[in-house]
């Protein structure tokens, strides 16, 4: 496996180099290859290819040029089948135009030579919050993880350095477009329609997106990763995807099933053919907190005391900020690669409903700002309009971009006034939303978002519920600017788990308070779900401490902040 | 061995070497064709009368084809081998319709046979035909036709003589044509160079289109497919014939084979793969579109204005052609260079088959978390074509191929190398869960037959066969017996009687489940939707726009007004599992009243007047209105629906999460457990693998036994197939039962006035805005007679019976009762002040203890033990005392001095 380091990239670009020309030969992709080229996305030295977004696109791109993207699966297309060698000439990781074809005219006698790849489309990430809308997002993955006063000063000069290379970047982007308007030949003209039909599908800032990010249809080849014996998961919908692969522009490689087609259905598939397709060598999935957490370091320099993360003293005066503090630092704890079906509950993850007595579209604006300043993905919904915000429906092959639709931690604020819209009651209590597919089929999909409804209407029914008033959000507003530093440090603490000290106190905790409930009909009588939301203040309880492990106090702490919750709103 | 002869100087036989021995195959497969035999289960009525005509024989008077060997009699059956393909294909040959309609035969070629005829060249064949299935399809026809050809008619229909139909006058016209256009040519031309325009062999081997370089083009060869009049049908190796002459097939038990028709579910679209191109494939999902039956051109036939000649264009497989223009026939004879125009598609000579495109989407069960569905067209043809519609669950066999590149120049280029667009072929099709009238033996081997049988038998001879099917509904879901047990009645239902003056008596029983979230009404009502054959869940909202009745809908591609009906529609013959009924729509609560008792949805919108069929059996859950229920209000009012509708249920059942230890105990350690492994439920046995059977491993396992006896549960398999041949019986009431039944309703109807004066009384207490008690949505109707008739009619079903017996009607009145209490107890506050409220809790109070008595076999219980038990019920200690004083008053038990020990006198 070739020896890469992220300081020293040059032997890393001639690794790139011979991956290309390997390419560009039709020469297999060794195992070696895929193993170094994966090597490059751990390491972060990824960041030092060219990345795939608006800009780039507008550049003179070389036939085999191998690029870097990061961006959230937004949809799933059927696998691909395709002729993978012809004439001992690999066809891997390229839209492949022989001039010869030898199967399509067999009755399926020999399919020896084919293998399949599975197109995803990702979009740029949806509802990213100004802060960490940066471009470099991934570059921001970066390398300088202890922090020293050095290499502080190093990112200071990196970032002077990349303004200056994007002002460079800009001006030969501006020149190169005046050159494609000048360029006479077909393929310009052609690259430039399917990038005007891109637009049309996912237009520059869809979703609040980075509107410089391009979406790009990836195609992943897990078959040929398995044969490199690293084995990365299968990408599910929804996931942020970091991937280094090979671009393809080119529209005549790739129209295959567009509306000319012969299919008799009324499909008006995804344009494969007008989007810049990607060739993916490499990947791996993001975890959005980490990406959020290592974004926070690059901005600001944290003290000891931030990268604790509490926020006792402010927060601690009002119950309404710190329930708020408390849901939005919610995140689903699930065990990794489970492949099970939902379960009734996400665990960990929280959502709350905030009734007010002051105006709730003021309320709802406010928060948004706050949580804008502190969460990196926020998606605000406001119900009580009259903008209609469908769930997720996939309907002739394109899952139409929704609001619903967002990476796993995000933060969803909605505003639902009075009205109570179908399918929000699953999102609030089960954390699932569900997906429409054709025939009506209909498939819940993990929602692992913090979720904070504004409203006073009795059937909407959340986690948590709390009053909140202007002296409340005053307090949030005091505390933003720690808040987001707060929150980035303490969302990046693994699974918390529950000692079984803390599940045996519970229970009996849970049972004495039903038994006393049983002889004195005006006691409280808790209920599973109140037992499960005890159980997840826990957990945010030592969440907030930066703590993998819940104790006792904890708990404790939970019970009282849930009471006192109770007796505010009686 | 013309036939032979003909085989040796084909096309096929000059393949390159890297390709299989086609001529091998060709052989093998005709020797099979001609020498294989089935076992045959022979009726009765054929025994006697064994000469007499059969027309599924497909021989006819005295020259029936005579049977090869004697019979063979196995294990009390009377088997017969008989010849398996010429009968058929005399038949064919015959052109001796079944149906005066139907314009085809079907052939099927269950690969199976093969085997079972050579273990050796079958078997190697079989592999062969699977790898490359399309290649032996045209391979198999070819040998069929030659076959055929071989054949004279043996059978006279009509009065011309021999059955002709106008393919086979067109036919003769033609040859006689082209016998004179031969004699014509060959006057002018050398004989030799006229090759070309012979007719059959060679020729028609080449027209058919082994030769694929010239398959797009119009040539004067006649392909044998114009005259096909069968449909050929490939099964995969795990599927026995369904058709003729497989229609009574005996397949032995010792053959090997046998075991493996259990595997006839499919594997989900997403386990068919790359190297699954040109396989034949069984795949099992759920039919989203599928396109209207267009008639598909096979053989385009043009007539040459200029030259008289006739051509035909073979079209294998492709979805669109280029209608020829030019004549070969006048460029060969050089009669003038390249002139265009001159041929015209002769419609009545070509060949068309019907044609349907299904769009095959994956079940949501076989689809993994994160992922999307994966869909894939299944092209139908002929017969396969209008067997399923949207929404139908099906497996299909066929073969997974490219949507060949038929264009030329640019395009053709351009897409080469991927193909994109893929699709099944598919040779058989059958549909899932249609309704309980279909068996589930016919998809089982003999084994897993037998074993069924045997496990019904010993269910049905147990001493509770109700309480052992009752308990394997959810069997994950602790209590609830009574709830369940109305469950199983409803799944087996009443009998619907259809009078004489035309009015119809509903034999589905509707229940409700009412009560506080969290208590698992929604998994029951999952689980009951899922063993129903037909089975609909969906909420009160309704999953689409449709609603749960019918709406009428606007098609986006023509723009036409067509009629789409709800849930209730679907689930026709069904069971409609309805969640959060209380939150349907204002429109659908109008109509569901319709649907409940008269069993129909009327529409009339858009121009569009209809009336639906929706046979179902309703199964509603309801949550209480604000959230948690109010015990100080009435049912109507916490459940927020209209008395007119809870009176159309036959059971209603109130589940409110009351304070239980025991119980509190399981659910502490419930929501510990998912805490503790994050969000990871606990295992459940759910083994209802119906739908989800995704492995593609084989399934030819030990068969074990779907009865647990140790659980006492039984599988949902078994359970369905238990509740399938219930309902074949349609019990009555016999005339001494009937005076029992009405002396029943009577007294229940005496028990319920003074309950009611009572409550008009009590105002104070438990009483709503109307007056009325809860009760009151349960009081004693005529709805209620019909109600435990159908109950009483359910409960004799289950027990294989013709007659409802006296305990039918004393379980269905428990029954109603159990309802009636559920809603009472729970209904009314808990304080046991006065009347039956307080008489039922000193009642169960005393059951509890002597229930221990009885178990531990004790004359006497100790009284802390009993308060501890009584307690843990939910009862005070004031209730036990109450219970000690007032039996002890009635002589029944009796407290020691030390008030220590409750002794039970009566024991």
């Amino acid at each position: 496996m070739p020896e890469l380091t992220p300081n020293a990239f040059s032997g890393g670009e001639g690794f790139i180099s011979r991956i290309t020309s390997k390419i560009s030969d039709g020469s297999e992709i060794s195992v070696d290859d895929l193993g170094g080229l994966q090597q490059l996305l751990s390491r972060s030295a990824s960041s030092e290819l060219p990345t795939l977004d608006k800009d780039f696109l507008k550049r003179q791109i070389d036939e085999i040029q191998i690029v870097h993207h990061v961006g959230m699966v937004q949809n799933m297309l059927d696998p691909e089948f395709y002729v993978s060698s012809l004439n001992g000439r690999s066809l891997h990781f390229r839209d492949c135009n022989p001039t010869s074809n030898s199967a399509s005219n067999d009755t399926g006698e020999d399919f020896s030579n084919l293998s399949e790849r599975q197109p995803l489309f990702v979009v740029p990430i949806p509802f990213t919050a100004g802060w960490f809308k940066e471009r470099s997002i991934v570059r921001g993955t970066s390398i300088e993880r202890t922090l020293t006063a050095e290499s502080m000063m190093a990112s200071a000069s990196r970032k002077r350095e990349r303004e200056t290379e994007q002002s460079k970047k800009s001006k030969r982007c501006s020149e190169s477009a005046k050159e494609i308007v000048r360029m006479n030949d077909s393929d310009a003209s052609k690259r430039a329609k399917s990038l005007k039909q891109s637009v049309k599908w996912w237009p520059a800032g869809c979703n609040g997106s980075d509107d410089s990010s391009s979406p790009v249809l990836a195609k992943f080849y897990y078959d040929e990763y398995m044969k490199a014996d690293n084995r990365p998961t299968t990408l599910r919908l929804n996931d942020i995807v970091e991937t280094i692969g090979v671009l393809s522009m080119n529209p005549w490689e790739a129209e295959f099933c567009t509306a000319d087609s012969d299919f008799v259905f009324d499909s008006s598939p995804p344009p494969p053919s007008q989007l810049p397709r990607l060739h993916v060598l490499a990947y791996r999935t993001i975890d959005l907190d980490t990406l959020a957490h290592e974004r926070v370091l690059n901005l600001t320099e944290m003290t000891p005391e931030m990268m604790g993360g509490t926020l006792d003293g402010g927060l601690k005066r009002s119950l309404a900020a710190q329930a708020i503090f408390l849901t939005i630092l919610s995140k689903a704890e699930r065990k990794d690669n489970l492949i099970h079906r939902l379960s009734t509950s996400a665990v960990g993850c929280a959502s709350l409903k905030v009734s007010t007595t002051v105006d709730s579209k003021e309320v709802f604006q406010r928060l948004k700002n706050i949580l804008h300043q502190s969460c990196p993905v926020v998606a605000a919904l406001d119900l009580a309009s009259k903008e209609l915000h469908p769930f997720p429906a996939k309907l002739n092959g394109i899952i139409p971009a929704t609001s619903w639709q967002l990476p796993s931690g995000s933060t969803l604020l909605i505003h639902a006034g009075d009205s109570m819209q179908d399918g929000l009651e699953e999102l609030l209590t089960s954390h699932q939303i569900v997906y429409t597919f054709e025939g009506g089929v209909q498939i819940p999909f993990e929602a692992d978002y913090s979720i904070i409804v504004i409203s006073n209407n009795k059937t909407v029914k959340c986690s948590l519920q709390v009053y909140c008033d202007e002296e409340d959000l005053s307090r949030l507003e005091e505390e933003e600017s720690r808040l987001r530093q707060a929150l980035s440090a303490c969302r990046t603490v693994g699974n918390v788990k529950l000692s079984p000290e803390v599940l045996e106190r519970a229970q009996d905790d849970f049972l004495s308070q039903r038994s006393s409930a049983r002889s004195n009909p005006k006691a409280r009588m808790p209920h599973e779900d109140d037992f499960h939301r005890w159980l997840c203040l826990t957990r945010l309880q030592a969440r907030s401490r930066r703590s993998e492990v819940a104790t006792t106090e904890d708990w404790e702490q939970a019970v009282a902040l849930d009471d006192a919750i109770w007796n505010s709103l009686n | 061995m013309a036939t032979q002869d003909t085989l040796q100087g084909g096309d096929i036989t000059n393949v390159t070497t890297s390709y299989p021995d086609y001529e091998s195959d060709t052989q093998t497969f005709s020797d099979f064709l001609k020498e294989h035999t089935i076992l045959r289960v022979v009726k009765d009525d054929e025994m006697d009368d064994s000469d007499s005509d059969n027309d599924e024989e497909g021989g006819a008077g005295n020259n029936r084809p005579r049977r090869l060997y004697e019979p063979v009699a196995e294990e009390g059956l009377n088997v017969e081998r008989v010849p398996c393909y010429p009968p058929l294909l005399q038949k064919i040959k015959n052109r001796a319709y079944d149906d005066d309609h139907q314009a085809t035969f079907l052939l099927e070629i269950p690969l199976r046979e093969l085997v079972a005829w050579d273990s050796v060249r079958g078997a190697d064949l079989a592999d062969r035909a699977i790898a490359n299935t399309m290649r032996y399809q045209t391979l198999f026809g070819q040998v069929i036709d030659r076959y055929l050809d071989s054949l004279s008619q043996t059978e006279a229909r009509n009065q011309n003589g021999f059955l002709r139909d106008t393919e086979d006058v067109l036919h003769e016209q033609r040859m006689e044509q082209q016998a004179r256009q031969n004699d014509f040519l060959q006057q002018q031309q050398n004989p030799n160079e006229n090759i070309d325009l012979q007719v059959g062999g060679v020729a028609a081997e080449q027209a058919e289109g082994t030769n694929n370089n010239n398959q797009d083009q119009a040539t004067t060869m006649f392909p044998p497919i114009l005259l096909r009049k069968y449909e050929l049908r490939i099964l995969p190796l795990e599927r026995k014939g369904k058709l003729f002459p497989f229609v009574r097939q005996y397949i032995a038990k010792s053959n090997s084979h046998a075991t493996q028709i259990a595997n006839q579910s499919g594997v989900s679209l997403r386990h068919v793969r790359a190297k699954s191109l040109g396989r034949l494939v069984t795949i099992t999902g759920m039919v989203v579109r599928a396109t209207d039956v267009k008639p598909y051109c096979q053989v385009a036939t043009y007539s040459c204005d200029d030259c008289g000649a006739e051509l035909y264009q073979v079209l294998n497989g492709q979805r669109e052609f280029m209608p020829q223009r030019h004549c070969p026939n006048c460029a060969q004879q050089n009669r003038r260079k390249s002139k265009f125009n001159t041929l015209h598609l002769q419609t009545r000579g070509s060949k068309f088959t019907k044609f349907q495109e299904l769009k095959l989407q994956e079940l949501p069960s076989q689809v993994p978390m994160g992922h999307v569905p994966r869909s894939l067209s299944v092209y139908c043809r002929g017969e396969l074509t209008r067997l399923a519609n949207p929404g139908d669950v099906i497996t299909v066999d066929g073969v997974f191929l490219p949507q060949k590149v038929t264009e030329g120049g640019y395009r053709s280029s351009r897409n080469a190398g991927l193909m994109a667009t893929l699709f099944l072929e598919a040779q058989h099709l059958e549909l899932h869960k249609k309704s309980f009238d279909e068996s589930l033996l016919d998809h089982l081997s003999e084994a897993e037959s037998e074993q069924i049988d045997r496990d019904i038998q010993m269910v049905a001879t147990s001493e509770d066969p109700i309480g052992i099917l009752a308990a394997s509904i959810a069997p994950e879901i602790f209590g609830h017996e009574n709830i369940k047990r109305a469950l199983l009645l409803q799944l087996t239902g009443g009998v619907t009687r259809k009078l004489e003056d035309g009015m119809k008596i509903r034999g589905d029983i509707n229940i409700c489940l009412m009560g506080d979230p969290g208590v698992a009404k929604s998994q029951l009502l999952k689980h009951v939707s899922s063993i129903a054959p037909r089975g609909v869940y969906t909420t009160g909202k309704g999953s689409s726009g449709v609603g749960l009745t019918a709406a009428v809908t606007k098609n986006t591609v023509t723009g036409e007004l067509s009629l789409e009906g709800g849930a209730l529609v679907l689930a026709d013959q069904g069971i409609c599992a309805i969640d959060e009924f209380d939150k349907m729509d204002e429109t659908d609560r109008t109509a569901i009243h319709e649907v409940m008792e008269q069993q129909t949805v009327s529409i009339a919108k858009a121009g569009i007047v209809a009336t639906l069929n929706a046979r179902t059996a309703v199964l509603a859950a309801a949550n209480p209105l604000y959230s948690r229920y109010n015990r100080s209000k009435s049912l109507s009012e916490n459940i927020n629906l209209p008395n007119s509708l809870l009176s159309r249920f036959d059971l209603m059942f109130l589940i409110l999460d009351t304070p239980d230890v025991d119980k509190d105990m399981a659910l502490a350690r419930h929501v510990t457990f998912v805490h503790q492994n994050e969000g990871l439920e606990e295992k459940k046995d759910d083994d209802d693998d119906d739908e989800d059977n995704s492995g593609d491993e084989s399934m030819a396992e030990a068969i074990t036994s779907d009865y647990d006896e140790t659980k006492g549960t039984v599988s949902p398999r078994l359970l369905r197939e238990h509740v399938a041949r219930a309902r074949r019986h349609e019990p009555t009431v016999p005339r001494e039962v009937a005076p029992y039944v009405v002396e029943a309703y009577v007294s229940l109807r005496m028990q319920d006035r003074p309950r009611r004066g009572g409550a008009r009384q009590s105002q104070s207490f438990g009483t709503n805005a109307n007056g009325g008690k809860s009760g009151d949505q349960t009081a004693m109707t005529a709805r209620q007679l019909l109600s435990i008739l159908r109950l009483s009619q359910s409960l004799a079903r289950l027990r294989f019976s013709d007659f409802v017996a006296r305990e039918d009607v004393d379980e269905a009145i428990r029954l109603t009762h159990m309802s009636k209490a559920s809603l009472e107890d729970e209904g009314t506050s808990m304080d046991g002040s006065k009347g039956k409220k307080r008489e039922d809790i000193m009642s169960r109070v005393f059951h509890i203890i002597r229930d221990y008595a009885t178990t531990s076999n004790c004359t006497f219980v100790e009284l802390k033990l009993a308060e501890a038990m009584v307690l843990r019920k939910g009862f005070t200690v004031q209730h036990l005392q109450s219970c000690l004083e007032e039996y002890e008053a009635l002589e029944i038990i009796q407290v020691n001095s030390a008030r220590t020990q409750i002794h039970f006198v009566s024991n």
